[in-house]
């Protein structure tokens, strides 16, 4: 099997002539094919359409009609996006049939920059549920170790881009979704600021704290992909209408003078992380000292009062959108999905108000931070990707996420890997950023992928 | 009382105000997953404030939108 490049990798081949768009589809599609039978991240395929569409930019291309770096990469979709012709099931039963006829705003605009969706990818139920084993379609596995867990939702997104299936995807992330299965699956992980790409046409968990993200190898391809899909959507509520800056083009500036906090207390008492983990957010940290930026500690609000902001208002939410099933066919779903979202019914509105109050104060201390700091430091998660068979129901909730701090203040944050356990699994490092300083989060993210020198080890699988 | 670990009768009365058929088995299950919203309830609660906090918070809010 040929050599799994990056987006970036592939675009300079397909424009200066030595990869061809079908050769590279070809090469997704084996991998497809010998793979993901050990990865259950497919779980609807569109083959021929991928094949067509490749053909399409090979010609259009020899043409001179190149439409920008995405034109010809296979990417895959979370089934909560919608794609025209096929089903959304947000890898439920209770959506099995779900056939959409339109895509979703961000997927018509990646198809629109030249990317070709090869498929719908695994995800938890309703980006909530997982892993579970009760549902019409079996979890995802980690390509770093087929026993272990990929993290979630976001799980066939981060199984298939680790092994090379698609080169980039679509995640979202209400609480951790694109930074966690980033971080296990030793990926790169952007959760935009809210509002910064449509929701329109991707299944909701909870309105107020959902994020579509891309998720890619590198932080230069989740460049290249956050270009194409952030932008202004009139018909969503919450996108906002700010100017898309070439975030390619930013990568490369310097980092003399940056002011990076880190947030100690988050990874080393709120939510103890291991010694990898440990070792591999100084790694990050001395590498943007080494570049020029002055580093501090920053203090904020325990964790866990972030994570219990978050946790009540994605329940209440999510079970305003689901308590009519969860009354009518509560067997329709999953045991996880169905206990977990359940608890929903426990919180009252006064909960609710409480939880939106507390969430006033904490973007207000988050924008106070974000005065004497350019970029905030921690994990993206405390360990290394668990066995899949020791996840248990509630695992998300008792041991609070690095993750669902910035989806409770939206502001923009990026999970990258920053290095390796001794048996070779990916640990994660997360940065944080001002609201749609996007383009400084992935400069300072490049230069900790090219300072750091991960991205050549990706998993090694063999066809069974 | 908010902040305090909900009982069993109130965890039924909850679920079945919200729709949901509470039969043995879902209350069980119910039940077991308690702990997790209490634990939530308890922090979000442990921060209330009074409503004239509350109100200078909003009115900054609305100015910076403004």
């Amino acid at each position: 099997m040929s050599t799994i490049p990056t987006i970036a990798e592939a675009s300079k081949a397909i424009e200066t002539g030595k990869l061809s768009p079908v050769e590279l589809m070809e090469d997704c599609l084996g991998r497809i094919a010998a793979l993901d039978g050990q990865l259950h991240s497919v779980i609807h395929l569109v083959a021929d359409e991928a094949r067509e569409a490749a053909r399409e930019a090979e010609a259009d291309i020899a043409a001179g009609r190149r439409r920008g770096p995405l034109h010809g990469i296979p990417i895959g979709l979370k089934d909560i996006y919608d794609l025209a012709g096929t089903p959304t099931t947000a890898h439920s039963r209770r959506l099995l049939d779900n056939m959409k006829s339109e895509d979703a705003v961000s997927v018509a605009q990646l198809k629109a920059a030249g990317a070709i969706p090869v498929g719908k990818l695994a995800t938890h139920e309703f980006a909530l549920g997982g892993p579970s084993f009760d549902l019409p379609f079996p979890p995802a596995r980690n390509p770093f170790d087929t026993e272990r867990f990929t993290g979630g939702s976001s799980s066939g997104t981060a199984a298939a881009i680790a092994a090379g299936l698609v080169l980039g995807g679509t995640g979202s992330d209400t609480g951790g979704s694109i930074r966690v299965p980033a971080a296990y699956c030793g990926l790169t992980g952007l959760k935009p600021t809210y509002g910064l790409i449509s929701r329109r046409g991707i299944f909701p968990l909870s309105w107020s704290l959902d994020h579509a993200g891309p998720m890619a190898w590198t932080v230069e391809d989740c460049a290249l992909m956050l270009q194409a899909m952030a932008g202004h959507d009139p018909l969503d509520p919450a996108s906002v209408k700010v100017e898309t800056p070439d975030y390619a083009a930013a990568l490369d500036g310097p980092l003399t003078g940056l002011r990076v906090g880190v947030i100690r207390h988050f990874h080393e008492v709120d939510n103890p992380s291991n010694a990898d983990v440990l070792g591999g957010i100084a790694g990050v940290a001395e590498v943007l000292r080494s570049q020029g930026a002055t580093i501090r500690d920053v203090t904020l609000s325990p964790l866990g009062d972030y994570a219990a902001c978050g946790h009540l208002i994605m329940l209440a939410e999510g079970f305003a959108i689901h308590r009519k099933d969860l009354a009518e066919q509560p067997q329709i779903f999953g045991e996880a999905f169905r206990d977990r979202m359940s608890l929903g019914a426990l919180f009252t509105a006064d909960d609710y108000i409480e939880a939106l109050r507390m969430r006033r104060e904490l973007c207000a201390e988050m924008a106070a931070a974000f005065l004497d700091v350019d970029l905030l430091l921690t994990a993206a998660a405390p360990f290394e990707a668990p066995l899949i068979s020791a996840v248990g129901k509630f695992a998300s909730y008792q041991r609070h996420a690095f993750s669902l701090p910035f989806n409770v203040t939206g502001n923009p944050a990026l999970a990258l890997c920053c290095g390796h356990t001794a048996a070779g699994l990916p640990l994660g490092a997360q940065l944080a950023a001002r609201p749609f300083e996007e383009a400084l989060l992935l400069r300072v993210g490049h230069a900790c992928d090219r300072a750091l020198g991960n991205r050549h080890r990706r998993p090694v699988l063999s066809p069974q | 009382m908010p902040g305090k670990p909900l009982t069993p009768d109130e965890i039924a009365a909850l679920a079945t105000r919200s729709g949901l058929v509470v039969d043995a088995e879902r209350l069980a299950a119910l039940v077991a997953a308690a702990p997790v919203a209490d634990a939530i309830l308890a922090a979000v609660w442990r921060r209330a404030r009074g409503p004239e906090v509350e109100s200078a918070l909003t009115f900054a809010a609305d100015e910076a939108r403004r």
